[in-house]
């Protein structure tokens, strides 16, 4: 695995796993979409036609939706709607379901909870994008094409060393893909740092959908830093998270509207 | 052509591999020629993709994972009877295990490839002995199954092998390379006493080892859609329901099968009427076997109707999936259980139709197990409500792959006895002394009546 | 005991032990089904006593060669 983790700059400030977590405010959510299309932009998602976005292809690691604020129940008629737009990203689970049940450890949870996805040995069997109960997972139906100005403004950054392929990197066809929380910017953020000669921050790091939210929705950092603010934020009451009957223990935590 | 002293069981058991057919090369031809145009569709697959299919988010598996399961059920056939019934004892099995187990070897390389064609990637397939996860149910799956592959080819080859030192010493009529085929794979078998001793106890014990892995591959199967948390796969009940949907279903098949060999090659005496008897009432112990199942099932998920759960339950009573989870009852239990009762007895025709029906409905039964979970994921709304509408591609590539199980069958039974002579020759009538002459179909004047 | 566990746990776990392990299971099935198979034709006419049943078709079956 690549060391993304640790520069030598760390070792004087003491030690310790982050654990990266995100906190969306749907209150101040507005649906615009930003941080969909700013994902796209960042991690090169393939662009589907409209006949396969049709039949449920297009690739979306942020995806933006209406759902029942009950999720057992229908959203209602007008105007007795209920229902509430979710942004979802990759829920990052501590006890991930798709990591289980890959056969090639092509995705995996490395230490800071990150659930990373490694398209160099991805066998593209599907199993991890059946098992995740929120549906964050993509495969590459076709060959990824970009067209006209979209080829030209491809990001360059990646994640790519021995048997490892990551990130925004251009993916064959016929492998899964999903959100990284931005991997590749927390390995420029270190990076940095270490060049710096400096202990990295936490603060540094900041996937493109956070960084982008209109509402200033988002926020990102270290779970297990008492003192940061999604900390703080889980603490709140109106902090839930999606599906957390099913055992999943996911990190990205919502503030319902209120 | 010289007469000689053979017995009738033994010329009649081994009269199919003297002759061959215009009706054989129609036969093969068609075969061939669907898995051509099943070649042609996975060569569009691998060239523009797996969105040659109509696989799609959610439903990311759907008719060749469906063929997968099938074909693994398939090959229990030959194991519940050969392995199963000999541990049990019965005897009037013996005519049938060798068209039983070829059921199960010719199946299982197509379950195999099944897994292999549904991959994205399938030139990454070796990744799974280099970094292969054991936590994960597809590495139970492919060490069971591997070990299933290869203990049953063992299995065969063995039970075959006297009939192979039959064939090198009684077809000197064949071709010089079919004679050095039958020589080099008997392997110098003299048919001795000790040889035979030992021959049958290690069959013995491997009939136990083949037991356990028939419970052990199939539970383990089942478990690829149990270890996940989806509603409607994540039940304890979905071990015993796969199994006893797939010994069910190879029993049927070997039915069908028997029944096509005993009208082709025309082995009424050796194959009568009484084993299909025995049969029928398998099935129908395996028929209601399997109604348990379906009520123990969906009585407990609608009684106790948690909303994800119902969802799918829905989807197959009276939604998108009814007219195809009806239709599946009405062929693997209503229609089959109704004829196996009241018209199979002594009727081949009405036990082949039934068993028909029942594989047919088994193959549906594994597609709405899979499917209709896999359109109301947990996290519901709308973009994901999916549905699924198969492509040529992946009928071209069922075809195929049932075509080539065909195939493989039917030239088999051209160049070995589908009966065992070695283990039905004691119950056989002989009369020493009977000369029988052996046609010369098949190596001299062929698809015409040898002259006498 | 913890070091059993964490062992176990990696086993499991980790990618590579388990494509090993199915390829231990694999070549003993293929040694064990060898070393039975050539135990098999080893047999010879100094062994047990004939089963009665086998005797028929031992002869039918061995003497007309």
């Amino acid at each position: 695995m690549l060391n993304l983790k640790f520069g030598v700059w760390d070792l004087g400030f003491g030690f310790f796993y982050m654990r990266w977590s995100m906190v969306i405010d749907l209150d101040k959510c507005v649906a615009c979409q930003g941080c969909s299309v700013a994902c796209r932009f960042e991690n090169n998602t393939p662009v589907v036609k409209p006949d396969e976005a049709i039949k449920g292809r297009a690739i979306r690691w942020n995806d933006v939706f209406p759902l029942p604020i009950n999720p057992k129940e229908e959203t209602g008629e007008y105007p007795n709607v209920k229902t509430r737009y979710l942004t979802r990203p990759c829920m990052h689970c501590e006890n991930p379901p798709c990591v289980k049940v890959c056969p090639v450890q092509a995705t995996f949870k490395n230490e800071e909870g990150i659930v990373q996805q490694n398209y160099a040995r991805c066998i593209g069997c599907r199993f991890c994008t059946v098992a995740c109960p929120y549906g964050v997972r993509y495969f590459n139906w076709h060959e990824p094409e970009w067209e006209g100005s979209l080829a030209t403004h491809l990001n360059p950054d990646r994640l790519e060393g021995d048997g490892d392929l990551e990130g925004p990197a251009i993916r064959p066809k016929g492998i899964v893909e999903k959100c990284t929380f931005c991997i590749h910017r927390l390995q420029k953020a270190r990076a940095r740092a270490d060049s710096e000669k400096r202990a990295f921050r936490p603060d540094e790091y900041i996937p493109a959908c956070v960084q982008t939210c209109t509402g200033k929705a988002r926020f990102f950092g270290d779970l297990d830093d008492p003192n940061s603010t999604v900390s703080l934020l889980a603490k709140s009451p109106r902090a839930f998270r999606v599906l957390e009957d099913v055992g999943t223990h996911p990190k990205v935590i919502y503030l319902k509207e209120g | 052509m010289r007469a000689r002293l053979i017995n009738k069981h033994e010329a009649a058991i081994l009269a199919p591999l003297r002759d061959f057919t215009n009706a054989d090369r129609l036969l093969w031809a068609i075969l061939v020629g669907l898995i051509a145009v099943g070649g042609y569709a996975y060569y569009q697959q691998w060239t523009f993709g797996l969105g040659v299919t109509g696989l799609n988010r959610p439903v990311y598996w759907g008719v060749y994972i469906t063929n997968f399961v099938f074909f693994i059920g398939l090959a229990h056939s030959g194991t519940f009877i050969s392995a199963i019934l000999r541990l049990a004892g019965a005897s009037w099995r013996k005519p049938l295990v060798r068209a039983a187990e070829a059921i199960t070897i010719f199946s299982l390389p197509f379950g195999v490839s099944s897994i292999l064609i549904d991959m994205g990637r399938p030139e990454r397939a070796f990744n799974i002995i280099f970094y292969g996860r054991f936590q994960s149910p597809l590495l139970w799956d492919f060490t069971a199954v591997s070990l299933y592959m290869f203990s049953s080819v063992v299995f065969f080859y063995l039970s075959l092998l006297p009939d192979i030192a039959l064939c090198r010493d009684r077809l000197t009529e064949a071709p010089a390379w079919q004679r050095q085929m039958y020589r080099l794979l008997a392997l110098g078998w003299e048919g001795n006493p000790e040889q035979y001793h030992r021959l049958e106890g290690v069959l013995d014990g491997m009939a136990i080892f083949m037991t356990l892995l028939v419970v052990t591959v199939h539970t383990v199967v089942s478990w690829v859609f149990g270890m996940t948390l989806q509603p409607g796969w994540h039940t304890a009940l979905i071990g015993p329901f796969f199994l006893l949907g797939a010994i069910f279903s190879g029993t049927a098949a070997v039915v069908i099968a028997l029944a096509v060999l005993r009208r082709v090659y025309h082995l009424e005496d050796i194959l009568p009427i009484n084993l299909f008897n025995s049969l029928r009432k398998l099935l129908i112990v395996f028929t209601l076997g399997w109604l348990y199942m379906m009520v123990a099932e969906y009585l407990t998920i609608y009684y106790g109707g948690v909303t994800e759960e119902m969802l799918v339950f829905w989807q197959k009573f009276t939604d998108d999936f009814a007219g195809m989870f009806w239709l599946m009852v009405l062929l693997v239990f209503v229609i089959p259980l109704f004829i196996f009762v009241f018209l199979g007895k002594d009727r081949i025709g009405w036990m082949v139709t039934a068993c028909v029906l029942v594989n047919v409905g088994m193959w549906l039964e594994r597609y709405v197990v899979i499917v209709p979970t896999e359109t109301r994921p947990r996290l519901i709304y709308e973009l994901v409500l999916g549905d699924y509408s198969p492509t040529w591609v992946e009928g071209a590539i069922t075809a195929a792959l049932f075509s080539g199980m065909i195939l493989l069958y039917a030239a088999f039974t051209r160049y070995f006895p589908i009966v065992p002579v070695w283990e039905t020759a004691e119950e056989a009538e002989e009369k020493p002394g009977e000369t029988v002459t052996a046609p010369r179909r098949r190596w001299g004047t062929v698809g015409k009546t040898a002259p006498k | 005991m913890e070091q059993i566990v964490s062992l176990i746990s990696a086993f499991f776990t980790e990618p590579g032990p388990g494509g090993i392990f199915v390829l231990l299971v694999i070549s003993l099935a293929g040694a064990v089904y060898f070393i039975l198979i050539r135990w098999i034709l080893q047999g010879d006419e100094s062994g047990l006593p004939i089963p009665s049943k086998m005797l028929k078709s031992y002869r039918q079956l061995s003497s007309r060669r």
